[in-house]
């Protein structure tokens, strides 16, 4: 056996692997911990859910304030237009002979 | 001054401006005989939510934007009634107390007596040239209806919603400013 295959021997020759390998090729083949982007992507849904349902509510109330606004004033036009005809009524009966 | 002219003035000075003509009538005692409620309560909160909901480019909504725009609240109750005689004409000519006091101006005020009694009246708030609130009171035979509208309001701009059709027409009850006043 010359010396290059003396050097080929030991070049391919069985080592033993530095101390924690196996535990980082172990730990390389699991999947990798993505649970903080699905708790951010979590908390951003339901921000968005928040708003929306934020602004539906202030929708529908804005909705039913303009509602209660117009009712009121047709009322208040109403009784006021009762109150002119029975003003129109009396100053009708004054001008009877 | 009489007792009952001291209570008058008494119960006047307890209904201010402010306090809520509506809050102190007892409702409850009434919704047993009412066959249809409407209740409007919209304040300060309420009218600017409608103020930023009533469009500017629909004539008939910034008609009423520009009305509402100096309101403190307005408030309604309306009760129908299936019989007459339903609600007592006392209670109503305790509310008509309270805005006989001195601040208040009794624009009409029209009583029928007998057996279709009614009692209709149409009381303003003034500060000077400024109208700081109103207050309706109508009690016909089968309905009791009460409007308190409570801030600066102008008369003309409600007539002007009347004579456009969006509603019923108001008529010259209500007073019109002078002229020389919408400068101010």
């Amino acid at each position: 056996m010359n010396e290059f295959e003396e050097q080929l021997k030991q070049t391919l020759s069985r080592k033993q692997p530095a101390i924690g390998f196996a535990e980082k090729v172990l730990a390389r083949t699991h999947p990798r911990n993505h649970s903080w982007k699905w708790a951010l992507v979590a908390g951003l849904a339901a921000c968005l859910a928040a708003v929306g349902v934020y602004e539906t509510y202030r929708y529908q109330q804005g909705q039913f304030a303009k509602e209660q606004v117009m009712l009121a004033l047709r009322i208040t036009a109403d009784k006021t237009h009762v109150a002119q005809q029975k003003v129109d009524q009396l100053n009708h009966r004054s001008f009877l002979p | 001054m009489s007792a009952k002219q001291f209570a008058v003035v008494l119960f006047s000075l307890a209904i201010c401006p402010g306090q809520d003509l509506i809050q102190s009538f007892d409702w409850a005692k009434l919704a047993p005989k009412a066959s249809e409620t409407v209740e409007v309560n919209l304040d300060g909160f309420l009218l600017k939510m409608a103020r930023s909901f009533l469009s500017d480019s629909k004539p008939d909504e910034a008609q009423a934007k520009k009305l509402i725009g100096g309101l403190k609240s307005i408030k309604v109750r309306s009760i129908k009634f299936n019989n007459e005689g339903d609600y007592n004409m006392a209670d109503v000519d305790k509310l008509r107390m309270a805005v006989s006091g001195s601040e208040w101006s009794k624009v009409v005020e029209v009583k029928n007596s007998g057996s279709k009694a009614s009692n209709v009246g149409v009381y303003i708030k003034n500060n000077g040239s400024k109208t700081e609130g109103i207050v309706i009171l109508a009690a016909e035979p089968k309905e009791l209806t009460i409007v308190q509208v409570v801030g600066s309001i102008d008369p003309e701009q409600l007539r002007a919603l009347g004579d456009a059709g969006i509603i019923p027409k108001v008529g010259n009850v209500l007073p019109v400013k002078p002229k020389s006043d919408k400068k101010d």
